[in-house]
């Protein structure tokens, strides 16, 4: 298991105004963005876990990582053929995760919103760059609980059980709605592939924000079946 | 003056908080009463960003930029409004289910329906059934308007929906709901009148939810 909680971030004042899809809205909000940029930046303490595991007792939707158990026929799928996984959780960090704005101004409570998610893409984009150098892996791609029906948010509870107490090691809690705390934080299993997967390619679902990939009914119907 | 009120329409689409504030002094000084102002001008703006955000020609900053700038403009106009009887659409309570913290678009929801006429008792996050319940009694709500961005808390909507029923509140009220996971089919499923996939489409939902109201349906 590795803690990785020296992230190095940087915040570009023009991408942040990009994120938010302001444009040009005049000196007073890029002011006020810059403002925000400048406290994330001495706030910020993004951080992730990950750790080796390997996977086996493969058995119908069902496998086992590290003994733990698993079900998703998504995930099982792609990992037939994969012996060794990275299960991850990165977050924003509690520092940045618990400021906040004055009560009341929700223009700026939502750029700082944004920033925070922008922080925690930074730190996915340091743990899986990590992961692929140092375990010299070609191209590796991830899936999350949650992010598919098929793999329910409550696996999260198996999933934080590979690492123990992960409050106390990264500042990470999961609720027991399996929400996490900070908002801004993920968990998830990266594994090798050579085939470029989203969860997003499987999901209808619309209007999506987050959406990472186009939905592709033919790969979810291979996937899924007829559901 | 007519043409002022487009003005301030479209300085509020522009996010234009000085502008607004320029304009709906000029125009009261030009003697058109508060309630016009704000009623044909302020939120015919904020109504027109609705419609552009619907279309996908504007995004959730500028909306909180734009009902910024409106509510600067309220606030110029609020001295004015000291014991005009504004016309509310009908009270929302709103919140965040149980056992979930997300609250950006909940916020957005209730902005956009406190711009556009209602009366919103926002309870924050993390709410339960019974501070459903008590506020929708206490504040006499039209609306019960519950958001939920996890599969895990959405669960929690049925609760909200027979804790209104076990009270006998439930054939006043209509329940609207809302956030990632909710679909329309979970709505008819739980048996709420109401659905929103944005803060936007929650303002004609609620506008369509009190017609039925009114109608007795």
């Amino acid at each position: 298991m590795e803690v990785l909680d020296s992230i190095p971030v940087e915040l570009d004042k023009d991408r942040v105004i990009q994120g938010l899809r302001l444009g040009d809205k005049g000196k007073q909000i890029e002011n006020m963005v810059q403002e925000l940029i400048y406290v994330a930046l001495n706030t910020a303490r993004p951080k992730a876990i990950y750790t080796v595991s390997y996977v086996n007792n493969k058995n119908g939707d069902s496998l086992e990582i590290d003994g733990i158990k698993f079900t998703s026929r998504v995930l099982r799928a792609n990992l037939d053929q994969v012996e060794r996984v990275f299960p991850y959780i990165a977050t924003c960090g509690r520092e940045l995760g618990e400021t906040t704005v004055p009560s009341g101004d929700m223009l700026r409570a939502f750029c700082l919103h944004v920033i925070k998610g922008m922080i925690l893409a930074v730190a996915i984009v340091y743990l899986s760059d990590h992961i692929r150098r140092r375990y010299a892996l070609g191209h590796i791609s991830h899936m999350n609980p949650g992010s598919l029906e098929d793999w329910p948010l409550a696996q999260q509870r198996e999933l934080f059980s590979i690492f123990g107490n992960v409050e106390e090691l990264i500042g990470v809690r999961l609720t027991k709605d399996y929400a996490m705390y900070p908002l801004q934080s993920v968990s998830g299993i990266y594994f090798p592939t050579e085939i470029t997967f989203e969860s997003c390619q499987l999901c209808p679902r619309e209007k999506c924000i987050a959406r990472r990939a186009q939905y592709d009914p033919h790969l979810a119907r291979k996937y899924l079946g007829n559901t | 003056m007519e043409s002022n009120l487009e003005t301030i329409s479209q300085a509020v689409i522009d996010g234009d908080d000085k502008q607004v504030v320029k304009l709906v002094k000029d125009t009261l000084t030009g003697g058109i009463s508060a309630i016009d102002i704000l009623e044909k001008g302020l939120v015919p703006g904020i109504r027109a960003l609705g419609a552009l955000f619907k279309d996908g020609e504007v995004y959730l900053a500028e909306i909180l930029i734009s009902t910024r700038a409106m509510n600067r403009g309220v606030g110029e106009l609020q001295p004015h409004l000291a014991g005009v009887d504004i016309h509310r659409k009908g009270t929302v309570v709103l919140g965040t289910v149980e056992g979930d913290l997300h609250d950006i678009g909940k916020n957005l929801v209730g902005l956009m329906l406190g711009s556009n006429g209602f009366n919103v008792i926002d309870l924050g996050v993390d709410v339960s059934a019974d501070s459903f319940v008590s506020a929708a009694r206490e504040h006499n709500a039209d609306i019960v308007a519950m958001s939920g961005l996890l599969t895990t808390t959405i669960t929690y909507f049925p609760t909200v929906v027979k804790a209104l029923e076990k009270v006998g509140l439930r054939s006043r009220v209509k329940v609207m709901i809302g956030g990632a996971p909710v679909t329309r089919q979970l709505a008819d499923e739980i048996g709420a009148e109401g659905f929103a996939e944005d803060c936007a489409s929650a303002v004609d939902e609620a506008n369509r939810l009190m017609i039925l109201k009114q109608g007795g349906l």
